[in-house]
């Protein structure tokens, strides 16, 4: 019987894997060349003070006027300075 | 204008400062006048280190300057032979600003994966944003085994990006020389010099065309 001869036959060398796995392709790259040169200041005081209001307004008032003048402020979407402030110019206008 | 080399990288500790000292002292010990910009106002790494270098008495490498906006290095750079930029540890339009103006551009890698993959998206968006692929170049840092510097270097070849010939070795001597004011190319062992050398060697032959 033939001895049939396989030594002639190379065996597949598997695919070495790179330890660091696959570089990434160019539609991962992120756009940080965009970004600013030094970290932005932050702009907080600025928008604090972007209205105005900067004193300190307090007095005493009945808890029902409170409570009244809240809902009031919280029905028609206003801050409580706002309500306080449309009220004065009403009655500025009422005093003419 | 003379030669804008710039070490750029979006994440700190791969090798910018290092890489941009040899380069400094080796262009000065060939007789370049050299400014080396320290964008790095944060740590102001090489900004020390020649501090050091004075202190103990080893050779100027030129001027060395903070600088926190990289337009205002750039533009010193026709006042002498060669402008190194040691660039602040993330990328930013500023990158952007270097890249138009510079000679070559050298992104220090390390042999991991943490430090691979930011350097390749790095320049990808290089390349994005129109810079010719010729113009920056990876350069293997802190490389330990030969295996693991075979699989760095198909990585960047897998990338698309030049390599540049040349690796620097992860070796105490070069964290002791920089300790002291040297660059990796002044240590005390002629053979991890060469290393160095050669890598800086290859910089210059990019520059240059070689």
């Amino acid at each position: 019987m033939t001895k049939i001869d396989t030594s002639k036959l190379k065996k597949r060398v598997p695919a070495k894997k790179n330890r660091f796995g696959e570089p990434p392709v160019i539609t991962e790259a992120g756009e940080n060349l965009e970004a600013p040169e030094t970290a932005p200041k932050g702009d907080k005081k600025k928008a604090r003070y972007k209205t105005g209001r900067t004193a300190q307004f307090s007095t005493r008032v009945t808890s029902d006027f409170l409570k009244e003048f809240k809902r009031q402020a919280f029905e028609d979407d206003l801050k409580i300075v706002e309500l306080l402030e449309a009220s004065f110019e009403a009655y500025k206008k009422i005093k003419r | 204008m003379g030669y804008v080399v710039a070490f750029l990288s979006q994440k700190g500790g791969v090798g910018k400062s290092t890489l941009a000292r040899a380069l400094a002292c080796e262009a000065s010990k060939g007789g370049l006048s050299v400014k080396v910009a320290d964008l790095d106002t944060q740590q102001g790494t090489v900004t020390n280190w020649h501090r050091q270098r004075e202190a103990n008495g080893f050779d100027r490498i030129g001027s060395v300057e903070t600088f926190g906006k990289a337009k205002e290095a750039l533009k010193s750079a026709d006042n002498f032979d060669m402008l190194i930029l040691d660039g602040a540890p993330r990328a930013s339009s500023a990158t952007n600003d270097i890249a138009k103006v510079a000679d070559l551009i050298i992104l220090p890698s390390g042999a991991s994966r943490d430090d691979l993959m930011p350097t390749v998206l790095l320049a990808h968006e290089l390349s994005k944003k129109g810079v010719p692929s010729n113009l920056f170049a990876i350069a293997l840092v802190r490389v330990a085994t030969e295996s693991e510097i075979r699989d760095a270097q198909e990585y960047i070849r897998m990338s698309g990006y030049q390599l540049l010939k040349g690796y620097l070795p992860e070796k105490p001597s070069y964290r002791q020389a920089q300790n002291d004011g040297l660059a990796v190319t002044e240590t005390r062992y002629a053979s991890i010099n060469e290393k160095a050398k050669e890598l800086i060697q290859s910089i210059i032959d990019v520059l240059t065309n070689d």
